[in-house]
């Protein structure tokens, strides 16, 4: 997964719930030193009672370099088909990015 | 650092190769078991009951073995055990949450995930390295209710005993680092604990305070009456009670020796 051009990352889930591989994988995935540089990760943590209650969302909300975001429900998608719909996105800015450099 | 961090388990598994290599004996049995004989594990709780022949199912000197050794050592020896989500860490982000650990009194480890889980289906039985016998499949765990939180890079900070101010404590300064590792569940004895029931836990007083407290509400409630009743019972009257019992088995000892 190319995560360079991630700025803002939102990854709200329940450790317990069915949702964690995807999130926390994805999590996984963003390098250490971008971490302390370039993203910003905020992770939420659903409790059991607020999961039963409904009143929190398993959400992976992902902000590029050019402000566009992407919202996800990771009970709905695994980590592959993310990965795959993000690098989408990151592509065009790759090539954008080689443009401007010539 | 991995020298430390795995220090008693590495000088068990140096005992495992120089057993195995000082006393070499057949080899591995046909069905993939290894045997190794004169095999003590003295350094962990591991029960190894017969340790002179000892059968598992990986090649004893392996890392699978040693793995599976360290997280029953893990898992016997310590009455709490969280569970984290281990970020990929930097080598300073590292340091500093391991040393965080070891200020309040707990060891961090990096779990593997998959033996890990062997460990957890293999739990009741005494030795999960060896191999399952007919007898001993309804002792294996299908879902064990840890399972859920090893779904990812995960790590297992272990606690030496009960000490919710040191909870609390790890809590608050983990906070400030909640990307890098962040707590998800735990074992308490037996039992598998979500996070909140871990955040009530943390809030606690100690062992000790919630005795006094007790005693003080029991104090109150009976006006002293039932605490010197129970003074009574453990001071004068069961010393007097045990004194006879021990003069009764006097006797009936001084008897049986006459009779003889």
């Amino acid at each position: 997964m190319i995560t360079k051009y991630f700025t803002k990352v939102l990854v709200r889930f329940n450790p317990a719930g069915a949702e964690a591989k995807t999130a926390r994988l994805f999590l996984s995935a963003i390098p250490p030193t971008q971490r302390n540089t370039t993203t910003k990760i905020v992770n939420d943590l659903i409790l059991n009672s607020e999961a039963k209650n409904n009143a929190k969302k398993p959400l992976i909300k992902v902000t590029f370099k050019d402000k566009q975001e992407f919202e996800y429900d990771p009970t709905v998608v695994n980590i592959g088909e993310l990965a795959q719909v993000l690098d989408r996105h990151s592509r065009k800015l790759l090539v954008k990015e080689a443009i401007e450099k010539q | 650092m991995l020298k430390s961090y795995f220090k008693t388990p590495f000088s068990l598994l140096k005992r495992y190769t120089t057993a195995a290599t000082a006393n070499v004996i057949g080899g591995s049995s046909a069905n993939a078991a290894h045997v190794t004989p004169n095999v003590i594990a003295s350094g962990s709780q591991t029960i190894i009951q017969d340790a002179a022949s000892r059968i598992t199912q990986k090649p004893i000197t392996s890392k699978k073995t040693f793995l599976l050794d360290y997280y029953k050592h893990v898992m016997d020896t310590h009455p709490l055990v969280l569970f984290a989500h281990y970020n990929n860490l930097n080598k300073n982000e590292n340091n500093m949450i391991r040393a965080l650990c070891k200020d309040n009194s707990s060891t961090l480890t990096v779990l593997r995930n998959s033996i890990f889980k062997v460990y957890l289906r293999n739990s009741q039985r005494t030795d999960p390295a060896s191999p399952v016998k007919a007898e001993e499949k309804s002792l294996l765990i299908k879902n064990h209710p840890l399972n859920q939180y090893l779904k990812g890079p995960t790590c297992c900070i272990a606690f030496k005993e009960l000490n919710p101010a040191a909870l609390n404590n790890l809590f608050t300064v983990l906070k400030k680092h909640q990307d890098k590792l962040f707590v998800i569940g735990a074992k308490l004895d037996n039992e598998s604990l979500d996070l909140e029931k871990i955040l009530k836990i943390k809030d606690l007083p100690s062992k000790n305070v919630l005795q006094q407290q007790l005693l003080g509400v029991l104090h109150m409630l009976s006006g002293a009456g039932l605490v010197n009743t129970l003074e009574m019972a453990s001071s004068k009257n069961l010393y007097l009670t045990l004194k006879s019992h021990e003069q009764e088995l006097e006797k009936e000892g001084k008897e049986s020796e006459s009779k003889e």
